[in-house]
């Protein structure tokens, strides 16, 4: 009997029933499915961005020329901005890496202490984004010359740096990808305020960090690739 | 090893050497490409070059974040094909709408050509 059950687990141990084929609980499969979904919704919109772009390669807003202000500085810094962004969303998911990693070691402070820093970085790319909006709507000074008509800032129909679909997917891409920021500190907090109130810690296992931990490298990665075919090429 | 686990309130010290050797990678992939698409530098590279050398540092810096930051390296085969398969199907995507793409910049051409005539 025993040579029988061994011989069925050696042909493929992990379909063979009794445990995960994933090795991983039940949450964190889900977690992952979602990503891929989502991953999937990002994708779609690049691409539709993509699309346009390249059929109005000739009308199209030149990125330098659109962000290039910076707080409590005059003049222009093109991309300085969102350089800077993006180092304060890796900065967070490194901080977020460090929580998951105190939380295999059982390490309630250093839990929270890292989940804090990552709330923390999670607001501050969110005011900086607000920033960027609000540079992005009121615009420059003189204005634009679009197809003739001379535009001031950015509205979803048209705007002044360029052709009227560059400013709608900018709100839509970027607005999609900030309203995932701001679920994601939400969720952030909600895993916090669980920490300080010892919740995990009867648990004796900290994988909730760790699945609020995939979400929010989701998010990151996702300004990686905003970050590249909006702004950078 | 095994006497600590069976301690309650012995945390062991942290190991995060890896987390920052990634992060100081990804933070210089991130300099190199703000810096190359500066516009003074940008122009020095053929628009084609500068697509690829983009694309590929961000699917570089995108492939570090999943396997190390995400773990997904660490998990079973299993679970990494049943994530990372499904993205053939946005390449397909990305492929037909450059085919479709081309198709409709000739057609526009096309019919501003008439619409002038």
């Amino acid at each position: 009997m025993s040579a029988h059950t061994a011989e069925v687990s050696t042909q493929n141990p992990s379909w063979s029933g009794g445990t995960s084929p994933y090795n991983v609980s039940y949450g964190k499969l889900m977690m992952w499915f979602f990503l891929v979904s989502d991953a999937f919704s990002f994708s779609g919109l690049l691409i539709a961005y993509g699309f346009q772009r390249f059929n109005h390669a000739a009308e199209w807003a030149v990125p330098d020329k659109v962000f290039k202000s910076f707080p409590f500085l005059d003049g222009e810094y093109p991309m300085a901005y969102v350089g800077l962004m993006t180092f304060i969303l890796i900065m967070s998911s490194v901080t977020m890496v460090l929580a998951v990693e105190a939380g295999h070691r059982n390490d309630k402070k250093d839990v929270i202490k890292w989940m804090f820093l990552t709330i923390i970085g999670g607001f501050t790319f969110l005011g900086s984004q607000a920033y960027e909006w609000y540079h992005f709507i009121h615009g420059t000074a003189e204005g634009g010359i679009v197809e003739g008509t001379r535009y001031f800032g950015a509205m979803l129909e048209h705007n002044e740096y360029g052709h009227k679909l560059f400013g709608s997917f900018f709100f839509f891409i970027t607005g999609f990808h900030g309203f995932h920021v701001f679920s994601g500190v939400v969720i952030n907090i909600i895993i916090f305020v669980n920490v300080l109130a010892g919740t995990y810690e009867r648990r004796g296992h900290y994988e909730m960090v760790e699945k609020v931990g995939l979400y929010w490298h989701f998010v990151d990665l996702v300004w990686v690739f905003v970050f590249t075919f909006f702004y950078l090429l | 090893m095994a006497h600590h686990a069976h301690t309650p309130g012995v945390i062991p010290p942290p190991r995060t050497r890896w987390i920052w050797n990634v992060f100081w990678v990804l933070l210089a992939v991130t300099i190199i490409e703000v810096f190359a698409a500066l516009p003074s530098i940008r122009v020095h590279f053929g628009a084609t070059f500068f697509k690829i050398f983009l694309i590929s540092f961000t699917m570089f810096k995108a492939a570090a974040i999943v396997a190390y930051y995400m773990h997904l390296k660490d998990e079973v085969k299993n679970l990494i094909l049943s994530v990372v398969l499904p993205f053939i199907l946005i390449i397909y995507l990305i492929v037909l709408m450059l085919i479709e793409g081309s198709y409709v910049t000739l057609y526009r051409t096309v019919v501003e050509q008439i619409l002038v005539q």
